[in-house]
């Protein structure tokens, strides 16, 4: 029997299976891009680094529109220039590949330049034009060595930061196949081989690591560097072939700079914090000083983590530094004239040097003699808020904070009470911005903030009482000790609480845009339920509502 | 301990790396007893620990030039080194399989399957990738003897990946043919082993 | 009744079946070729679409997929060199290969890449060849999709109907009337070089994370694209592979009649072969009316077949279903069979008139049969993969006669 019917399954299937075949083919193509769209999503494969230049090491996103050099440089009149072909909108350092395959032969270190717009010109396209790229390097771990002057004579009319002084100076134009790239010291000249990638309007950079110089190979090893990229239009009458800027555009020059030692740079990469502007404009025509920029800082360890000898030395970096910031401590302290520490003076300055152990120590000894001081309060609740932003785990972050807030809010009140008749001012950090601050950090979706919020009671199981209920608010909105009566609502899920509380969670939730599925659930109920509830009587202790059955 | 750590990191890609030498020498073998085949890898596997540990060694003496270890020097030196080791005794063995003619019976005479999977072992070991470069890096700081024991554990750690493969089936059925076949992979491979990745170093 | 009519009437249920069946293909050739498109791309579609129609209705009706499925395998393998090339001279300017597109990630990806890629990709997690990964037809995951499809569907079918490279070694090896060099003997060693470059191909690429094949042996870059050579080892790679194209794929072949790159070379067909056991269909020879007269032995292009396999019933696993022995039998002995099961409906002969009753049942075991099902599926797949670029080449060719220009959109 049991033969039977598998071989009557045997031959179902096979008559089914040819014709699922047959049929399947067509629907497959068909639905071929929605398959491979799944396999995509499936597999998540990446296109070996060796062949497209190497992992990417990191990644300069600069804004579109900003190839405005000072503010309101204009492209040169001639060749055709159309906006965005000067915008620089991506910089990308890739780790060095050290066994290249398909052709490329020997080491290399790609760099890439993407702009907003590009299209191949000359014989092709029209006009002649090009953005010109320059990439100066620093290399070096400590300031030693380098330049911080223009690699190319005038060049591009730019000083560099002191701080930071190249190593290697790299020009590629988008017009010739091959760039260049000079050491600081000219010992060193080697052609650099560029290529295009209309289709992503980038600009590759492939430095050659075999045969350079020690320095230059170091990249291999995972060595920081300092990146200066900056873009100007190419001029090949120029040295550096930067071409001019003056005040009016010229066939050749562009147009829009406020003096005649403007930067003849139109884009470039910024550090965070500065202003792309602000360094181009930089320069003082009085002293004759070129404006200065600062570079950006690509990698740190490669693949491999930074070779022991590297690391060392950045070790040995990181200690002289560290050494020198305290010796630098030390002295300002020693310069500080002789204060009792109760003088609230020195506490300020013992925190803005960072001197958290003896600022306590200050504070301990002004509260000691002065107890209440809103001033020292304020800057214990600081430090607390400061370590407990360093702090390992959640739970010592909200202790910490639990405490600075219970410090601050003292202070808070204290100079309110001092400011109806006392010197001090407004307190400089109000608990409401702290307040928020922390409700920002800890929105949803970012790390740590379901957990915020369920020790908030937002909306939570409550994992024991919240933030909010540790810390009794003091003035308004303060449950007042005593007798009173309310309202007992029906109960609603498990969340309990009456009607006035679950209204205020929700449109609190609302606010925030937290979606809690309890949390609107009960308040359906409550608005299907037509039950106003009983009014009970209730007393409020330690802060919190507790019915009175007595 | 990170040693093991940073083998174990090394993932499939020891595994990949490793597979052409001692797969081949696997198949040959394919129709074989459990114990023999163990026997194979185990032999594999103890020439891949000799060879890190001289890598090892010679990282830790390179030491403060470990920097120069990773540019391309040392590592294309060992790397070339493994293919045309490897090479040899992969065309060797895959020549041996062939009776017909009078240098294949020379070499089959010769044959010593212990010997090529030591070895090879020796050649997969001297494959330079880059968990490879990175435990060389992290050796260069620790001396000679430092540099040879963390290589020793850092073996330990790849060598977690390369157990799959033997707990591969023994296949009775097809053993003659499969083994036909391997020693003409294993010509081939040895031949692009030996003369373009090895000698001419071309990859 | 007459002979004929009740022969007429006997043949109806397979007539029947192939005529739907034809219709049916008709429809999915106008489908994939013509739907959506005006003008001169139209025409073009119109024109490859009536073409296969016209081809299956041969192989469905006649029974018997060769010489007509060689002519379209042929035909879209001729298609496709000018198609591909007049491609890369529009987007690139040239045909060879530089560090730039290379770098871009923009190489086209071929389906015989999949043999060196697929292992470090499922290790690794890494794609060892710089194609895209989707976007076009020759990304890496559509290419992946067709080739998991036909691992299900037909097997190493894929190389006597659907590969574009395949297509030219049929052709070419159809061309002479005799072979004048018999390689028959050498066969189970030539298939054993054909694995063993499979293992060298996966081996080599797990170990060099570089695709071997393609850097070396592969010899239709030559109808494609091949990387610019720069240095000697640039040239010897222009070298070996226009030598293997010459000789394996050109000489080899009007030698010997053989598909020899396919059979001793190609690793994509030794994966077919040994994963081809997923397909529900295959060859089979009918034991009892072979009478060994081995003419299939000399017939079939990629020597699959012997005296063991003629005993065994079964081609080698280097059968590509083409059918070219099919029409060698003089017995009608051989022919496509469901894997699964009974050799059932075999035969696309015309079936002897079973009478009235059963007249449905015929017609559905007519259209079910693999004679039907298997060039249905087949066709489909081939057609569908050379809409793509037939039609587009009759329009271009149409284009050269037209205004003496074979290239559409700006060149650079």
């Amino acid at each position: 029997m049991k033969a039977q019917g598998t071989r009557s399954v045997i031959a179902t299937a096979a008559r089914v299976l040819p014709l699922c075949a047959a049929i399947g083919v067509p629907f497959f193509f068909v639905y071929s891009t929605w398959i491979a769209a799944r396999l995509e999503k499936a597999l998540r494969l990446e296109v070996e680094p060796s062949f497209t230049g190497g992992r990417l090491l990191a990644e300069f996103p600069n804004p579109i529109g900003g190839d405005t050099g000072q503010g309101g440089y204009t492209y040169p009149l001639g060749q055709g220039w159309e906006k965005g072909e000067l915008n620089l909108v991506r910089y990308a350092v890739r780790a060095p590949v050290p066994r290249p395959v398909w052709g490329f032969s020997g080491a290399y270190w790609q760099l890439e330049a993407s702009f907003a717009k590009a299209m191949p010109t000359g014989l092709a396209g029209g006009g002649f034009r090009a953005p010109v790229l320059h990439v100066y390097i620093q290399i070096r771990e400590s300031g030693a060595g380098g330049s911080t002057e223009s690699a190319f004579g005038e060049g591009e009319l730019l000083r560099f930061d002191p701080d930071h002084p190249w190593d290697y100076a790299l020009s590629a134009d988008g017009w010739s196949p091959a760039g260049e790239i000079r050491s600081a010291d000219g010992s060193y000249r080697a052609p650099v081989p560029t290529m295009w990638d209309f289709a992503r309007r980038r600009l590759i950079l492939r430095i050659r690591l075999e045969n350079a110089p020690r320095l230059l190979a170091s990249v291999i090893g995972g060595a920081s560097t300092w990146h200066y990229v900056l873009v100007g239009a190419y001029d090949p009458a120029r040295e550096g072939h930067f071409a001019a800027v003056r005040r009016g555009a010229g066939l050749h020059d562009g147009g829009g700079a406020k003096d005649d030692l403007s930067p003849r740079v139109f884009d470039l990469i910024a550090p965070k914090g500065t202003s792309k502007s602000a360094e181009l404009s930089s320069e003082d025509p009085a002293s004759g000083n070129y404006a200065l920029v600062s570079p950006v800082m690509a990698g740190g360890p490669a693949a491999a983590g930074p070779s022991p000898a590297l690391r060392g030395r950045a070790a040995e970096a990181a200690a002289k530094e560290a050494a020198a910031a305290e010796a630098a401590r030390s002295r300002a302290l020693a310069a500080l004239p002789p204060r009792s520490p109760a003088d609230s003076g020195v506490i300020g300055e013992l925190f803005e040097l960072g001197l958290e152990d003896r600022c306590l120590e200050a504070i301990k000894a002004d509260i000691a003699a002065r107890p209440g001081d809103p001033v020292a309060l304020a800057y214990r609740g600081a430090i607390l808020a400061q370590r407990a932003d360093r702090a390992a785990g959640l739970g010592e972050k909200m202790r910490l904070v639990a405490e600075a807030y219970r410090d601050l809010d003292a202070a808070v009140a204290g100079s309110a009470a001092a400011a109806r008749g006392g010197p001090h001012g407004r307190p400089l950090l109000p608990r409401k911005r702290v307040e928020r601050r922390a409700e920002r950090r800890f929105r949803p979706g970012r790390p740590g903030g379901r957990r915020f919020r369920r020790r908030r009671g937002h909306g939570g199981r409550g994992e024991g009482p919240g933030l909010r209920e540790r810390l009794p608010r003091p003035g308004r909105g303060r449950l007042r000790e005593g007798r009173s009566h309310g309202r007992r609502g029906v109960a609603m899920g498990d969340l309990g609480g009456d009607r006035r509380t679950l209204r205020r969670r929700q449109a609190r939730a609302d606010r925030q845009g937290i979606r809690d599925g309890g949390l609107r659930r009960a308040n359906a109920e409550l608005d299907a339920s037509t039950d106003r509830g009983t009014m009970v009587p209730y007393r409020v202790e330690g802060g919190r509502r507790h019915e009175d059955k007595g | 301990m990170d040693a093991i750590i940073l083998g174990l990191s090394g993932g499939a890609s020891c595994l990949a790396s490793c597979a052409p030498f001692f797969v081949p020498l696997l198949a040959v073998e394919g129709g074989s007893g459990r114990a023999r085949r163990s026997g194979i890898m185990g032999l594999f596997l103890c020439g891949r620990l000799v060879s890190y540990i001289a890598v090892g060694a010679l990282a830790g003496s390179l030491g403060a030039l470990a920097a120069g270890f990773l540019s391309p020097g040392v590592d294309r030196i060992l790397l070339r080194a493994g293919w045309a080791l490897g090479g040899l005794v992969l065309l060797a063995g895959g020549l041996a399989g062939f009776e017909n003619h009078a240098l294949c019976r020379r070499l089959a005479a010769r044959e010593r399957p212990s010997l090529s999977a030591f070895a090879l072992g020796v050649a997969a070991g001297l494959n330079v990738c880059p968990p490879l470069i990175a435990a060389a890096s992290r050796a260069g700081a620790l001396g000679v003897l430092g540099g040879a024991a963390y290589f020793a554990l850092f073996f330990v750690g790849t060598s977690a990946w390369m157990l799959p493969l033997s707990l591969l089936p023994r296949l009775r059925a097809k053993a003659a043919e499969l083994r036909a076949v391997a020693r003409i992979a294993m010509i081939l491979l040895g031949a692009y082993f030996f003369a373009v990745l090895g000698l001419l170093g071309w990859s | 009744m007459t002979d004929t009519e009740s022969a007429l009437r006997g043949r109806s249920p397979s007539f029947a079946a192939a005529t739907a069946a034809v219709a049916v293909f008709a429809y999915e050739a106008w489908f994939f070729n013509a739907a959506g498109k005006s003008g001169a791309a139209l025409a073009g579609g119109l024109a490859w679409a009536g073409f296969c129609a016209a081809i299956f209705a041969i192989i469905a009706i006649g029974g018997k997929p060769d010489p007509a499925r060689r002519v379209f395998f042929f035909t879209a393998a001729l298609a496709f060199v000018p198609s591909f090339i007049a491609h890369l001279v529009e987007t690139r300017g040239r045909m060879v290969l530089t560090a730039a597109e290379i770098a871009a990630s923009q190489v086209p990806f071929c389906h015989i890449a999949i043999t060196t890629s697929i292992v470090p990709a499922a290790l690794l997690h890494t794609l060892d060849f710089p194609a895209q990964l989707s976007g076009i037809r020759a990304a890496f995951y559509p290419m992946l999709g067709y080739w998991l499809l036909s691992l299900a569907t037909i097997g190493r079918g894929w190389c006597s109907w659907v590969c574009f490279y395949g297509g030219l070694e049929d052709g070419i090896s159809g061309l002479p009337r005799r072979a004048r060099m018999d390689i028959g003997a050498s066969g189970p060693t030539l298939r054993r070089v054909n694995k063993a470059i499979l293992g060298f191909v996966v081996l080599a690429g797990m170990a060099t994370l570089v695709p071997v094949y393609c850097d070396w042996l592969c010899p239709f870059k030559l109808v494609t694209e091949y990387y610019e050579p720069s240095s000697i080892r640039g040239y010897l790679a222009l070298i070996a592979f226009m030598g293997i194209f010459l000789a394996l794929v050109v000489v080899l072949p009007l030698l010997t009649k053989k598909r020899t790159q396919c059979s001793v070379l190609c690793p994509f067909g030794a994966t077919q072969s040994l994963l081809g056991r997923l397909s529900p269909f295959s060859v089979a020879v009918d034991t009892d009316d072979c009478v060994s007269c081995g003419a299939c032995d000399r017939a079939c292009p990629m020597l699959a077949m012997n005296p063991e396999t003629r005993a065994k019933g079964r081609p080698e696993s280097s059968c590509v279903k083409c059918g070219t022995c099919f029409g060698a039998c003089r017995k009608g002995a051989i022919g496509y069979e469901l894997r699964l099961g009974k050799r059932a409906g075999r035969r696309v002969a015309p079936v002897s008139g079973k009478g009235q009753a059963g007249w449905g049942r015929a017609f559905l075991d007519a259209v079910l049969s693999p004679a039907l099902l298997f060039p249905f599926t087949a066709l489909s797949f081939g057609m569908i993969i050379s809409s793509g670029f037939s039609a587009e080449t009759m329009t271009r060719i149409a284009k050269l006669v037209a205004t003496g220009s074979f290239l559409v959109g700006a060149g650079r």
